[in-house]
C-alpha cells in the first residue's frame, strides 16, 4: 500500500557478499542433499553395494501406513490448532488493539511470552498441568498446547495489521450508516483478512512442524509425524524418511507459491 | 466506553490463564516437591532440588549449555550481520527472492533437518567424501556425535532468527549515513563499528533472544547431533522428565531455564536502551 | 439549523474545547479556521459522532443528536486522507450507504452515476482506488459522501493533501457545489485563505475557543481580538500609549506613538474600556497603507469625515511579489517597521528607491487599537 521511493543501496564488501554465498550453502546443502539422497538407493554388486538412482524409497513410503497415520493424525492437530488458534488469537488481537480494559498491557505482554519461552519449558510445564488435573494425554492435550504457543503469532500478524490501518476507514464507514457490526464485517474483516490468513497458516506450520511440544504432550499412541520420523532416525537409520521430506518440500513449496500470488492478486 | 470490548479479550485471557500462566506456575511449585521411590511425587516442601542441581556434574552441564548458546549466538552474529546487509542492500526483486531463500529449509521438517546436517556431516557424507577423493584426507574425519556437530546444527537451525531481525532494522535504515560516514573521512572498519553496529544494535539484540534462549532448552539438535557423550540442558531435563522420571528434578532445572530466560531480557533491555544512547552519541 | 451549544471536551486532562457555541443556517458554507490544536477537528469529530463532548450539546433541525451514533446521524464526512476502502473500486466505494440501506441494484447504480458526474468523475467507475490520484480520490470521497444527500457535509481539512494548483481549481469546484445543491457544508481548514475565498461565515478558533464569528470580511477586516487579526493576513503593528476615545466618536480613539505623532484608529468591541496610558498597538493591514512620494496622498483619502493618519519615513525595503510590491519604512527612531502593500501596477510604487523619504498614510477607519496585553500570541 505505501509506496516508497527507493534511492540506490551502497554494494556490499566483497567479504559479506562471500559470507552470504557461504551463509546460503549452509543453509540449503543439507535440503539438497536430502532431496538428492532420496532417489538413490543400494544395490548388491559385486565389491559390495553400490547406490543407483531409484525410486525405491519412495514405493517404501507409500506403503508404509503407521507413517501415513501419524501424517494424517499431524494434519488433524495442525488444523485444529490452526482454527481455535485463529479464532482466539483475532479476537485476542482485536480487544488489544481496539478495545480498553485493565490489565491490557499485561495480556498483552503475555501473549509475547511463548515466542520466547523455550518449547521444551512449554512441553515440560503443560504435563505437569495435565498431569496434576489428571487430564489423560492425547491428542486433545497436544492441540491444547501448540495452541497456546501458535496463537501468539496469529495475536503478532493480526495486531500488526489492526495497527498499521488507518482507523479513519473504519470512522468513515459508520460515519456512512455502518453499525458497528457491518464496520466489521465489510471493513474492518476484508482489510485484516491477509493476516488473518498469515497467521493461520503459520499456526498450521509451526503445530506440523513440531516436535518437542507434542513429544511431552501426546499420551501413548498419539504419534504425530515429527515423532515418528525422530523414532525411525533413533532405531535405525531410514531413507523413506528423505523420500518423504522431499515431498514435504515440494508441497509445501506450492503451497507457499499459491498463498504468495493470492496476496499478490489481491494487492492488499 | 472506557470497558468495551473486554468480551472480546476474555477468551485469549483465560486460555493464557488455564495453559500458560497455571502451568508455569505449576512448574515452580513441582520444583520445591520431592520424587518417590515409583517416580511418584511427594508433596512436601524443600530446596533440595535445587541443591542436587549445584552438584559439580549438574554445573558443568550448565556451563557447557550457556558457552554453547553464547557461541551459537556470536557466530549467528558474525554471519548474521553480513548476510542480513547483503540482503538489505540488495535491489528489490533480489531482496524479496534471498529473503524467500533464507526461509527455505522451513519448508521441511525440523527433525529432517537436523538429520541432513548429521548426514553431510557423516562418515559416508559427502564432505568425507570428497575430502578423501581430493587425496586430503585417507581416514574419513568423525565430525558427528561431538559438540562441534552439534555447535553446526545451532548455527544452520539459528541463523534465520537472527538475520531478520537485523534485516529488519537495516531495511529501513538510511544508507545516506554512510555516505555521509564516507564524507567526513571514515573508511571501511571505522564505518562498521561507528555507524553499522551501533545502528543495527537493536536488530542484534533482538536476534540474540531469538537465539540465545531456545539454544540453551534444544533438545533435538543435541540429540542427534552430540552423542551419548553431548549432555547438555535440554537433553538433561527430557531425561529427568521422560525416563528418570524424576519430575521435581526436572521442574526445578526448567525453573533455572526460566530464571535464565528473564535474566538475557534483563540483558536485552538493558542493551537495547543503551543502544539507543549510543546511536545517538 | 446545526446548532452547538456550550460544548467541552477535555483530554487527559487538557482542554482541547471550552464552552464552544455556534449556529449554522441551512445552504450555509461555514469554515471553522484556527491553527493546528486548536480543537477544530475535534469539534467536527463530535458533529460527526466520533467524539462526545464532556458537556453541552449538538441539535440538528431542533432535535439534540449528541448521543446519536455516527452511523445514525443524517451527517457525512470527507476525510482528510480520504479514508477510501483500498479493498473496493470507485463505484462500490460510492456505493458504499446505498448498499447498507439494501437499495437495489439499478438504483444503486443510476445513483452512483449521478454522484460521480456532480464531481466531474463519470468513467471512474471500475477503476480501483491506488490507480487514483489524489484529486480524483478527493472527488470519489466528496461523491460518496455526497451520495445520500446528508444534511449537512463535513470536510476535514479535505485539500491541504493536494498540490496548490489542484487545490485552488478543487477550492471552485467546492464552493460551486455547495451553492447548486444548496447544502450545509462545514468546513475545517487552517488555511487562512482558503476559509477566505470559500466561506459564508467563519469561526476563528484558539486554544479551544471560538474567537470571533463572521463574514470573511468581518474577521478580516474587523478582527475583535489580537489573534483573529495576526491569524489572518499580514499586519502592521504600531506600539503607543492610548490616548483616550476620540472626541464624538466612542468607536475610535486616539494613540500616542510618540515624537508628537498621535493616530486615530477603531476601538473594536472587546476593547471599548481601554485605560488611558495603556500599551496599546494600532493595527493596519499593509495594503491600506497608502504613500506618496513627496506630497500629497491618494485623493481617495480626502474625503470629509475621513481622518487620515500621516507620517514620513524612510524607504528601508523594497520586495517584489508579481502582482504586488511590498514597501517597508522605519520610523519611530528606527524601531518600527510600517510595511505598505502596492498594485505592482500603481504608478507610485515605481521608481521608489531604499533611502527615499516618504509619506505614508491610513485611514483611521481601516486600522484598530488592541491592548498589547493580549497581542502576545499567534
Amino acid at each position: 500500500m505505501r509506496k516508497r521511493d527507493e534511492k540506490p543501496r551502497p554494494a556490499p564488501h566483497i567479504a559479506a557478499k562471500i559470507i552470504t554465498v557461504g551463509a546460503f550453502s549452509l543453509l540449503l546443502i543439507p535440503l539438497l542433499a536430502v532431496v538428492i539422497y532420496s532417489f538413490f538407493a543400494p544395490v548388491s554388486a559385486a565389491g559390495g553395494l553400490v547406490w543407483r538412482p531409484s525410486l525405491m524409497w519412495y514405493e517404501r513410503l507409500f506403503q508404509d501406513q503407521l507413517l501415513g497415520q501419524t501424517l494424517i493424525l499431524s494434519l488433524q492437530v495442525a488444523a485444529m490448532t490452526s482454527v481455535l488458534a485463529t479464532l482466539l488469537g483475532v479476537t485476542g488481537a482485536m480487544a488489544l488493539e481496539r478495545a480498553q480494559f485493565p490489565g491490557r498491557r499485561f495480556l498483552a505482554s503475555l501473549t509475547v511470552v511463548p515466542l520466547v519461552m523455550p518449547e521444551l519449558v512449554m512441553g515440560l510445564a503443560s504435563v505437569i498441568w495435565f498431569a496434576f488435573l489428571g487430564v489423560r494425554l492425547g491428542v486433545h492435550t497436544i492441540v491444547m498446547a501448540h495452541v497456546t504457543f501458535a496463537l501468539s503469532y496469529v495475536v503478532i500478524t493480526v495486531r500488526a495489521r489492526l495497527a498499521d490501518f488507518d482507523t479513519s476507514l473504519e470512522e468513515a464507514a459508520a460515519d456512512l450508516g455502518a453499525t458497528p457490526g457491518q464496520v466489521f464485517r465489510t471493513v474492518t474483516l476484508p482489510l485484516i483478512a491477509p493476516a488473518i490468513v498469515a497467521g493461520a497458516m503459520m499456526a498450521f506450520t509451526l503445530s506440523f512442524d513440531d516436535f518437542l511440544i507434542s513429544f511431552f504432550t501426546a499420551g501413548a499412541g498419539s504419534d504425530t509425524l515429527p515423532m515418528r520420523l525422530y523414532s525411525m532416525i533413533r532405531f535405525g537409520l531410514n531413507r523413506e524418511i528423505y523420500a518423504l521430506s522431499s515431498l514435504l518440500i515440494f508441497v509445501t513449496a506450492i503451497g507457499m507459491g499459491v498463498s504468495y500470488k493470492l496476496r499478490v492478486g489481491r494487492k492488499i | 466506553m472506557k470497558h468495551k470490548g473486554v468480551g472480546l479479550a476474555l477468551p485469549l485471557a483465560l486460555w493464557l490463564g488455564a495453559f500458560l500462566v497455571l502451568p508455569v506456575a505449576f512448574v515452580a511449585v513441582y520444583s520445591l516437591l520431592k520424587r518417590g521411590a515409583y517416580g511418584e511425587v511427594i508433596w512436601t516442601l524443600s530446596l533440595h532440588n535445587y541443591a542436587r542441581a549445584m552438584d559439580a556434574l549438574y554445573l558443568g552441564i550448565f556451563a557447557k549449555s550457556l558457552m554453547l548458546a553464547a557461541l551459537t549466538t556470536g557466530v549467528c552474529m558474525i554471519i548474521g550481520l553480513p548476510l542480513a546487509y547483503t540482503i538489505a542492500t540488495a535491489t528489490k526483486t533480489w531482496r524479496s527472492l534471498l529473503l524467500a531463500v533464507l526461509m527455505v529449509p522451513f519448508l521441511t521438517n525440523f527433525v529432517v533437518r537436523v538429520y541432513a546436517i548429521r548426514v553431510i556431516l557423516g562418515v559416508e557424507g559427502p564432505i568425507n567424501r570428497a575430502l578423501i577423493a581430493s587425496g586430503l584426507l585417507t581416514e574419513p574425519l568423525m565430525m558427528t556425535d561431538s559438540l562441534f556437530a552439534v555447535a553446526v546444527g545451532m548455527v544452520t537451525n539459528y541463523l534465520p532468527f537472527m538475520t531478520l531481525p537485523i534485516y529488519v532494522v537495516l531495511e529501513a535504515f538510511d544508507f545516506s549515513l554512510l555516505e555521509a560516514a564516507a564524507d567526513l573521512g571514515a573508511r571501511g572498519w571505522t564505518i562498521l563499528f561507528k555507524v553499522i553496529l551501533p545502528l543495527s544494535r537493536q536488530g542484534l539484540v533482538s536476534g540474540a533472544t531469538l537465539v540465545f534462549i531456545p539454544v540453551l532448552g534444544e533438545y533435538m539438535i543435541p540429540d542427534l547431533l552430540g552423542g551419548a557423550r553431548t549432555m547438555l540442558l535440554g537433553n538433561l531435563m527430557t531425561e529427568q522428565f521422560l525416563k528418570a522420571r524424576d519430575w521435581p528434578f526436572g521442574a526445578a532445572l526448567a525453573m533455572i531455564l526460566i530464571l535464565a530466560m528473564l535474566g538475557s531480557f534483563a540483558v536485552q533491555r538493558a542493551l537495547a536502551g543503551k543502544g539507543a544512547t549510543l546511536a545517538k552519541a | 439549523m446545526l446548532e452547538m451549544r456550550g460544548i467541552d471536551k477535555t483530554f487527559d486532562g487538557k482542554a482541547v474545547l471550552s464552552s464552544v457555541s455556534l449556529a449554522l443556517s441551512a445552504g450555509e458554507f461555514f469554515s471553522i479556521l484556527g491553527p493546528s490544536g486548536c480543537g477544530k477537528s475535534t469539534l467536527l469529530r463530535i458533529l460527526a459522532g466520533f467524539d462526545h463532548p464532556d458537556r453541552g450539546e449538538v441539535y440538528l433541525n431542533g432535535a439534540s443528536v449528541t448521543k446519536t451514533p455516527p452511523h445514525a446521524r443524517p451527517v457525512n464526512m470527507v476525510f482528510q486522507r480520504y479514508a477510501l476502502f483500498p479493498h473496493m473500486d470507485v463505484a462500490e466505494n460510492v456505493a458504499f450507504s446505498l448498499r447498507l440501506g439494501k437499495v437495489a441494484r439499478p438504483e444503486r447504480l443510476r445513483r452512483v452515476e449521478e454522484a460521480l458526474a456532480l464531481v466531474a468523475m463519470e468513467g471512474f467507475a471500475g477503476r480501483r482506488i491506488d490507480t487514483l490520484s489524489g484529486g480524483e480520490q478527493q472527488r470519489v470521497a466528496l461523491a460518496r459522501a455526497l451520495i445520500n444527500r446528508p444534511k449537512v457535509l463535513l470536510l476535514d481539512e479535505p485539500l491541504s493533501a493536494l498540490d496548490l494548483k489542484i487545490r485552488v481549481r478543487m477550492q471552485a469546484e467546492l464552493r460551486s457545489l455547495q451553492r447548486r445543491l444548496g447544502m450545509t457544508f462545514v468546513f475545517v481548514t487552517h488555511d487562512q485563505s482558503e476559509a477566505l475565498t470559500m466561506s459564508d461565515r467563519i469561526a476563528v478558533m484558539n486554544r479551544g475557543r471560538v474567537e470571533q464569528v463572521g463574514s470573511p470580511q468581518d474577521v478580516y477586516e474587523r478582527p475583535d481580538t489580537a489573534f483573529v487579526a495576526s491569524f489572518l493576513g499580514a499586519m502592521n503593528r504600531l506600539r503607543g500609549h492610548f490616548a483616550g476615545p476620540a472626541s464624538g466618536k466612542s468607536t475610535h480613539g486616539w494613540v500616542d506613538l510618540g515624537e508628537g505623532r498621535r493616530f486615530m484608529a477603531r476601538l473594536p468591541r472587546l476593547q471599548q474600556n481601554l485605560p488611558i496610558g495603556r500599551e496599546v498597538q494600532v493595527q493596519v493591514r499593509p495594503e491600506k497603507v497608502q504613500l506618496a512620494k513627496i506630497k500629497e496622498l491618494a485623493p481617495a483619502s480626502a474625503a470629509p469625515n475621513v481622518h487620515l493618519n500621516e507620517f514620513t519615513c524612510t524607504l528601508s525595503d523594497i520586495f517584489y511579489r508579481g502582482a504586488t510590491v511590498d514597501i517597508s519604512g522605519l520610523f519611530q527612531a528606527q524601531t518600527s517597521l510600517v510595511t505598505a502593500t502596492l498594485l505592482n501596477a500603481d504608478r507610485v510604487a515605481t521608481g521608489l528607491c531604499v533611502g527615499d523619504l516618504v509619506k505614508f498614510g491610513f485611514c483611521a477607519d481601516d486600522a484598530w487599537i488592541l491592548s498589547s496585553e493580549d497581542s502576545h500570541e499567534a
